[in-house]
């Protein structure tokens, strides 16, 4: 059988160049042209939504900017429905690369956010972005477990946005002291923090507040003057849909001069941790879980269904139930 | 108590630090934990230059706690050296001011310097806030235990101070130090050498503790106020109607001379002497809340002798668990079984298990409540650590029986061989030592049952699902299947050990 000639003998017969040469010269061409070869620009296309987060409504004309490590890459700008997609060039590498998106509207704060590119595609397909108005943003919690207290509205022109401030306060007491008994790590504590400019308008509206604020629990109200006092009812509402409407509480002739009236009932304080509990489990600590629904029961004096459903999933998850022995068969 | 106070004198040991309300003389907060991190930065840094030979050395996260750093650590500087026990009291937490924030605080920390009987005993006292703050990422217990492990303090005293009503809700927190739990709250069950040898262990829980709610009307404050403030000063003579001579200075370390009929002789460092009347901030209506102060006078007295004090009507559950949980742990190494029952398991039954003792207790009037008991799964390591020794005392008891019937026997042979039937010296340090042996070598040899062990495993590893953080309850597991010789779970229990003294950090 005939053999076929390579294409390094075609080269050396129109050159007349030595075999060996050509074969040590196409590999040092090689070498040099690596490094080049492997960092070729290649086009990549980011799309995503840009939302408001508290009405879920999309945001028309926003600057969506991608930059890498401060330099421009492309640029773009949400359509009516919110989308945008930004095409760019990007050096092709071996490790992943951090990019970072910004974006940029009048009603709303700067955001950012990384984004991260890996053998030449993005992590995600498409990438949605909820912003929150200015006054609203610097209520958003970043990371760790959280409980906001929002406003506590009234009827009358009457100002209460000291109450949230006050609730706040009593409840890092009365919650992070229960918590802290049990020798919880401090960085996984739940930060406390009054939000007054959070004022939703209605139930769904405070599930999206939750959400949008990324706090495990949101605390909110209103205030109605009555003949002796103050009524005060206090809404409870989490970001991982345990309660599916806010958890409604009454406390009937309260003084508001008063401090005590930033006292919530001993029900508030357990619905918080548990949401709290469920925050936990979200983030696989189920030992913390099971200390959250601890701390919430050493407050009530026993456990609600809702807790004890709670801290079972989380028992069931534990790896201490391989210590059981005949737990196995 | 006069004789307590009076071998004081020749010690010079009971020491008395505090500062005024009003003039900021006391330890403030903020410096004490700048100065804490300063020590942690310096002696973080000695740690990575020493392990600079590590290639590792950004890599990792350097321990204060480990104890082959020890000698690198910068060192503390303890504002009353030479104490036995110390303790801390901090100004009461007062976010409405109230203005008894420091009255308070000077109220306890005097009660407890005057009447806690022991030898010696240092009382510092803080100014500042312990709610969160970002500069120091701690707070209220957690910035406690900070503040006070650096100052080797044995339990800590702080509160809150909050309006209602024409009320002033008053919360007395208590901690007990890392160094007390392990050297004056801790114990041990030595199990037999056949078993392995090891100990299974308890340590008290809580260790922090939700000693008071009190409620004071507001009509009292004047008087509480009067009441520390002639705490402040000392007179010329033990008589309130006599001189004033000196109001208790700035940073200044006291030292406490005599007492008598209820007056104090105190010593100013720069000379000065006077008496203060301990009876002064006795008005009827804050003895209830001074009952805080005297649980920790309680337990600092446990400290020191093994005695302990009653918890009373005015204190939470919390406060009658610790002090039953004690009472339970102490019982654990009684002579018979029935001792150890009675006094061992039934306290802890009043807590755990179906007959478990709800609502108000007949003894102290404390509400006993109806949930999991205050400290988790302590009660329950605690009835495992006596169902052993309960187990462990039959058997020894069946042993000793037929190693009495020997010592005997050989009694009467030594007795024939002597003159007249005596026993001299050398023959009774003979028996003496062979009793001891034969009593170590008979304990030694003691195996229970296993299928007894694996019933006791499963017990604390059920408990530890309630509690899964409970270090005792972890290590007590794996001493277990040690017997057992369960390799696989001692490998699970060895993990979680590690993660739980990670996550309560």
């Amino acid at each position: 059988m005939k053999k076929q000639k390579s294409n390094l003998t075609k080269i050396h017969n129109l050159f007349c160049l030595p075999n060996k040469f050509v074969f040590y010269s196409t590999i040092a061409s090689f070498l040099f042209f690596f490094p080049s070869i492997c960092c070729i620009a290649s086009q990549l296309l980011i799309h995503g939504k840009v939302t408001d987060g508290l009405t879920g409504l999309p945001i028309s004309g926003a600057t969506v900017e991608l930059n890498k490590k401060g330099n421009s890459l492309g640029k773009a700008f949400s359509d009516i429905e919110g989308y945008f997609s930004v095409s760019f060039d990007l050096e092709m590498t071996q490790e992943p690369q951090v990019l970072t998106l910004i974006i940029e509207h009048d009603k709303y704060p700067k955001f950012s956010s990384n984004i991260q590119v890996v053998s030449g595609k993005t992590a995600q397909k498409s990438y949605m972005f909820s912003l929150l108005p200015f006054d609203l943003a610097i209520c958003r919690m970043n990371k760790g477990p959280s409980v906001t207290i929002g406003h506590f509205r009234s009827p009358v022109t009457e100002d209460y946005s000291e109450l949230s401030y006050r609730i706040s306060d009593t409840l890092t007491y009365d919650l992070l002291t229960r918590l802290q008994q049990l020798h919880l790590n401090p960085s996984l504590q739940p930060i406390f923090l009054a939000c007054d400019e959070a004022n939703p308008r209605g139930a769904i509206q405070a599930k999206n507040y939750a959400k949008a604020l990324n706090t495990d629990v949101f605390v909110f109200g209103n205030v109605k003057k009555v003949a002796e006092g103050y009524d005060v009812r206090t809404f409870v509402i989490d970001k991982y849909d345990l309660f599916l409407i806010p958890l409604s509480l009454y406390n009937k002739g309260i003084d508001l001069d008063d401090p005590g009236s930033s006292q919530l009932d001993s029900k508030t304080h357990v619905a918080i941790l548990t949401s709290i509990a469920v925050g936990y489990e979200q983030e696989e600590k189920f030992s913390y879980c099971v200390d959250a629904t601890t701390a919430a029961e050493s407050i009530l004096g026993e456990l609600t269904p809702l807790l004890d459903k709670v801290r079972n999933r989380c028992k069931d998850k534990l790896i201490h139930n391989k210590l059981i022995i005949g737990s196995e068969k | 108590m006069k004789t307590l106070i009076q071998s004081t004198i020749l010690l010079l040991n009971l020491i008395l630090f505090f500062s005024s309300a009003h003039a900021g003389k006391s330890l403030w907060i903020d410096n004490e934990l700048r100065r804490i991190r300063e020590r942690e930065i310096i002696s973080r840094q000695r740690i990575r230059r020493s392990l600079e030979f590590d290639k590792k050395l950004n890599e990792i996260e350097v321990d204060l706690n480990k104890k082959k750093h020890i000698n690198l650590l910068e060192k503390k500087i303890l504002h009353i050296p030479h104490v036995k026990f110390r303790v801390a009291v901090f100004m009461y937490e007062d976010p409405w001011n109230t203005g008894i924030g420091n009255t308070l605080a000077t109220l306890m920390a005097r009660e407890i310097l005057f009447n806690t009987a022991v030898y010696s005993l240092g009382v510092l006292t803080y100014e500042g806030d312990l709610k969160p703050d970002k500069s120091f990422n701690l707070s209220y217990f957690d910035k406690v235990e900070k503040l006070t492990k650096d100052q080797e303090v044995t339990i800590s005293l702080w509160g809150r101070i909050k309006p209602e009503k024409n009320l002033l809700v008053i919360d007395t927190n208590i901690q007990i130090s890392e160094y007390s739990l392990d050297n004056y709250f801790s114990w041990n069950l030595k199990l037999p050498e056949a078993m392995g040898g090891k100990s299974l262990q308890a340590h008290l829980r809580p260790d922090r503790i939700k000693l008071q709610r009190f409620k004071l009307n507001k009509e009292l404050k004047p008087s509480l106020i009067d009441a520390a403030d002639r705490l402040q000063v000392l007179h010329e003579k033990p008589d309130n109607k006599s001189k004033i001579v000196a109001k208790i200075p700035l940073n200044r370390v006291y030292t406490v001379i005599k007492k008598e009929n209820g007056w104090i002789h105190m010593k100013i460092e720069d000379g000065k002497e006077g008496w203060i009347n301990s009876k002064g901030h006795h008005i009827d209506a804050c003895n209830p809340l001074l009952e805080s102060a005297k649980f920790v006078a309680g337990l600092l007295k446990y400290s020191a002798s093994r005695k302990l004090m009653n918890a009373t009507d005015h204190l939470t559950n919390e406060a009658l668990a610790v002090k039953e949980q004690i009472e339970a742990l102490d019982a654990i190494d009684s002579e018979t079984e029935e001792e150890i029952y009675k006094n061992a398991i039934e306290p802890i039954l009043r807590w755990i298990g179906p007959e478990r003792w709800t609502g108000i207790d007949k003894w102290t009037k404390i509400d006993r409540g109806k949930r999991t008991p205050p400290g988790g799964a302590a009660f329950a390591n605690g009835k495992a650590l006596a169902e052993i020794a309960i187990k462990l005392n039959k058997r020894y008891k069946h042993e000793h029986f037929a190693m009495i019937q020997r010592m005997k026997q050989e009694l009467a042979d030594m007795k024939r061989r002597n003159y007249r039937g005596m026993l001299n010296e050398y023959d009774l340090n003979h028996i003496l030592e062979k009793t001891r042996n034969l009593k170590a070598e008979m304990f030694n040899k003691i195996v229970l049952n296993k299928n007894f062990i694996i019933d006791i495993a499963n017990k604390l590893a059920k408990a530890s699902l309630n509690d899964p953080n409970n270090i005792d309850v972890l290590i007590n597991l794996s001493v277990l299947y040690s017997i057992l010789n369960d390799t696989e779970r001692i490998e699970i229990v060895n993990m979680l050990v590690k993660k739980a003294i990670k996550d309560t950090q």
